[in-house]
């Protein structure tokens, strides 16, 4: 079930709230949870229910692990965390990675393999990631001696379960043993409408149009055909697309959960705003990011092993966080890509010339490199495989030529001298109001407030100390007439799209 | 602003729904792009989005006009039989041709057709590809706008899906914007249901005219191209027999066509190791017709191939500019059109004196072997001069 499908918006949701009232009331705060946690449950199964004894039975486990790991003076935790994250990374592994590393064997030693990947679960990326995280909480001794129905809630909250945010366990048990009055609060629905409307119109109306610049070019027979303006369209409609349909599903999951009084943390903050990989890693997907830091980075070591040891660990750890997302090279090569350009960035930081720059009125020349370089990141992310993703950066710099409308060649004769080619057909590419559609979707992602600044005052994600500061923003939510009359207009022009569902690509990793 | 209650908060969001609701309403209502409604608020002959959403559009366009007389078949049919030919006994005429409808569709939308009013003649003209197994529908293609079930038992043929589509999405009201500023340029089709020609002539030519068109699909095959499959559907002769059993039933002047194809096309199907198969068809739709004719004890439907290696299947292609008997390999002209019309429609004498492999021959189990035979010593002539001209 999407969030931007007719069934979750007219029927799951008004059910699974109606049922958390009912339950509120029949028999308090535990049985809602326990209501939210069955719907949940319901909200996976309507996927594929195939795969939800797999859910339950991993969320059974790691409970059981997390509860014997949390009593203090029983030996054997370093076994039992050991074999938990065997456990979890297996079954990741397993449905995810198996044919992958098969068919890489097979090819490596030059033998046929035809083996078919499994059904990769739903969210088994994301619920792995979650699990191992209580696991790693419990062995820390932040003991949260959580009941099974909070833990289920936990893992299977249908606001993240599907595409995150990974949440920590401090970051959302405590919140569910916190005693309310109601099940709802008014304010909590306000505010989780506006959200959940902001949300689906970044995904409806902004993603899903410029979707349509993305697949003719990524997905074209002949590479070697693609013009340069066609290859560049595609690569920027795909860094807008996956910037607007994986900010909608943050400001949607936020919202949600707001909605039954549950704060999630903030995963996304404006990345393209960054003006350093650095940065943009800070504002990126920003619990994947603390994840990896936290229990992959440190763990090998971080940055107190030397510098030789510290660039090795970070290339590691991107490569790692790049396969996360797919079993594919070009997600590890995408993961290498970002942990290179961290690299760069790091030395030149440290460098007495990056210093000088750092004091200089540069910040456009940074943003635009930032840019550019996350860019090229995504053609790399994207592509359906490695040649295609080259031959495609190709096309970007110029290597199958720089061909533009025959008539701007009619118009600026000059530009022959260059080697520019005139060309009548285009795959993506349609002129000037294109041009105005980019224009206006770098306005949005550079001059806007996201969601999270807009809501700051009525919304504090868990992760808040993680996340980059607020600053100053004049646009801030209040509950006034002004802003529910432009909530219900964009949350009805976003449903209006309803016609056309499409998965937010998040869903896929 | 005050602050407002948050309940009060959620009245004013409400109201925000509210206005955006009525004006998209409004406006497709004003604009009527799929035809949903019988009269539109603003005149508007051009809908182009009949060209996009052709099967909703032409379900609902039926059922307004209630025709007596329809053609069938695809988008072959479509720009190439008008509506507004001389031949037409019974009107109003309105062109059920569906761009890429397999045989199931065409005997879907006649049941519908027929459900809507009092259809009294029909011209289906028969494309081979619609024949072959599994041929499967359009994505746009939905049963319950039709009139009837696909046992021809009556429902109410209303989808909600077409009028929530069609009333309450952002695609309709792009459509509504593009139905009221559509003027005479882009003019797709015909209220009558038929392709505008005119649009696709001009677009033909600024891509390089016909021969730039014939080469295009040539390369790019398209659905309508010969495919892999190597049989003829039981499914789709059955939906045949349908058609010609609801026109019987229904006393519905019935005439069909095996739909002329350049000769291209025809050694597109030979080339794909379809040629068999082809004849097999030519053979099925005789025995199916004559078939039927037994069963009822009357005349047979009156079923004329206009296929084959003569004159004008073998018509070439300018280096610039228009042919005058094909669009491209598959569509035929309403010219060509106009002349399967006069033959179809008009007195059988002309069909029975036609001689074998020539334009419009009137086929049934005694002329058919001749017919194929006619085929086979055409095709081979043309082979021989094809090869000698290279």
């Amino acid at each position: 079930m999407l969030f931007n499908s007719a069934v979750f918006i007219f029927a799951f949701l008004p059910l699974a709230m109606i049922g958390f009232g009912l339950a509120f009331r029949r028999g308090g705060l535990e049985l809602a949870w326990a209501w939210l946690a069955l719907a949940s449950v319901i909200f996976y199964s309507w996927w594929n229910p195939v795969h939800t004894p797999l859910l339950l039975a991993s969320v059974s486990v790691n409970y059981w692990l997390g509860r014997r790991l949390s009593v203090p003076d029983q030996g054997g935790h370093k076994w039992l965390l050991t074999t938990g994250v065997v456990v979890n990374l297996g079954l990741l592994g397993g449905f995810k990675y198996w044919n992958f590393v098969a068919a890489n064997f097979a090819a490596l030693f030059d033998q046929p393999w035809d083996g078919a990947s499994p059904e990769l679960p739903l969210g088994i990326s994301f619920y792995t990631f979650h699990q191992l995280t209580y696991l790693f909480h419990c062995r820390a001794g932040h003991a949260q001696c959580a009941s099974f129905r909070h833990y289920l809630l936990y893992v299977t909250f249908f606001p993240q379960l599907i595409a995150g945010p990974i949440v920590r366990p401090m970051e959302m048990l405590p919140q569910l043993r916190t005693r309310r009055d109601s099940a709802f609060r008014w304010t909590d629905i306000s505010i989780g409408l506006t959200l959940l409307s902001i949300g689906l119109f970044k995904k409806m109306v902004v993603a899903d149009y410029v979707a349509q610049w993305v697949g003719p070019v990524f997905d074209h027979g002949e590479a070697a055909d693609v013009a340069f303006l066609d290859a560049w369209v595609a690569a920027l409609s795909y860094t807008f697309q996956l910037y607007f349909d994986f900010s909608a599903y943050s400001d949607m999951a936020l919202g949600l959960a707001k909605m039954f009084g549950v704060n999630l943390p903030g995963n996304f903050f404006s990345p393209y705003k960054a003006c350093s990989i650095v940065d943009f890693w800070r504002r990126w997907h920003i619990t994947l990011s603390l994840f990896l830091r936290d229990y992959l980075y440190i763990p090998m070591g971080g940055n107190r092993k030397g510098e030789l040891r510290r660039c090795f660990n970070l290339l590691v750890v991107m490569f790692i966080g790049g396969f996360w997302h797919g079993a594919g090279w070009t997600f590890g090569i995408w993961g290498l890509w970002h942990g290179v350009c961290l690299l760069v960035n790091h030395a030149w930081s440290q460098s007495r010339p990056g210093k000088l720059w750092a004091r200089l009125p540069v910040s456009a020349l940074s943003w635009a490199l930032t840019f550019l370089v996350v860019t090229i990141g995504w053609v790399l992310f994207r592509a359906p495989g490695i040649e295609r993703a080259f031959s495609l950066l190709s096309s970007m710099f110029g290597g199958a030529g720089v061909q533009v409308p025959a008539n701007w060649l009619k118009r600026m004769p000059w530009i022959e001298v260059l080697g520019i080619e005139g060309r009548s057909e285009w795959l993506v590419f349609s002129g000037a109001g294109q041009v105005f559609a980019f224009a206006a979707l770098f306005v949005v992602v550079l001059l806007l407030p996201n969601s999270l600044q807009i809501m700051r005052q009525v919304v504090v994600p868990p992760n808040a100390n993680a996340m980059p500061a607020s600053g100053t923003v004049r646009l801030v939510w209040e509950p006034t007439r002004k802003w529910a009359l432009v909530s219900g207009v964009i949350l009805t022009i976003a449903l209006l799209h309803l016609g056309k569902v499409s998965e937010f690509l998040y869903f896929q990793f | 602003m005050r602050s407002q209650p948050a309940t009060q908060y959620l009245v004013f969001m409400l109201l925000g729904s509210a206005v955006v609701l009525v004006l998209v309403l409004s406006l497709n209502r004003l604009a009527n792009p799929y035809c949903l409604f019988a009269n539109d608020w603003v005149p508007h002959e051009n809908k182009p989005e009949t060209f996009s959403h052709s099967r909703l559009v032409k379900a609902n366009q039926v059922r307004h006009l209630r025709p007596a007389a329809v053609v069938l078949g695809s988008s072959r049919a479509e720009s190439g039989i008008d509506p507004r030919h001389p031949a037409w006994r019974h009107h109003p005429v309105y062109n059920l041709g569906l761009a890429g409808a397999r045989i199931y569709e065409v005997m879907r939308y006649f049941q519908h057709a027929s459900a809507a009013g009092e259809v009294k003649e029909a011209v289906l003209v028969l494309d081979f590809f619609a024949f072959l197994e599994d041929s499967g529908v359009a994505k746009d293609f939905r049963e319950d706008r039709l009139l009837t079930d696909r046992d021809g038992a009556l429902q109410t043929g209303v989808s909600w899906a077409d009028r929530i589509s069609g009333m309450l999405s952002w695609d309709a009201c792009i459509a509504s914007i593009n139905t009221l500023l559509a003027g005479e340029a882009g003019f797709r089709h015909l209220a009558n249901g038929s392709r505008n020609t005119a649009f696709d002539i001009d677009r033909i030519l600024a891509r390089g005219g016909a021969a730039k068109a014939f080469e295009a699909l040539r390369r790019g095959g398209g659905s309508l191209m010969p495919g892999t499959t190597s049989r003829l559907g039981e499914r789709e002769k059955s939906c045949f027999r349908t058609i010609l059993d609801l026109a019987r039933k229904e006393h519905i002047d019935l005439r069909i066509a095996l739909g002329p194809t350049h000769v291209e096309y025809l050694e597109g199907v030979a080339a794909a190791d379809q040629w068999e198969l082809f004849l097999d068809w030519m053979r099925a739709m005789v025995e199916i017709v004559e078939e039927e004719a037994t069963r009822s004890g009357v005349a047979p439907f009156r079923l004329v191939d206009f296929n084959g290696y003569h004159e004008f299947n073998q018509e070439r292609m300018p280096e610039k500019g228009m042919a005058q008997y094909y669009f491209d390999p598959f569509h035929f002209t309403p010219r060509l059109g106009s002349q399967m019309m006069d033959l179809l429609m008009g007195s059988p004498e002309p069909l029975k004196t036609a001689p074998p492999g020539s334009f419009g021959v009137l086929l049934n189990s005694n002329t058919l072997d001749l017919q194929i035979q006619a085929y086979r010593e055409h095709r081979v002539r043309f082979s021989k001069q094809r090869s000698r001209k290279e």
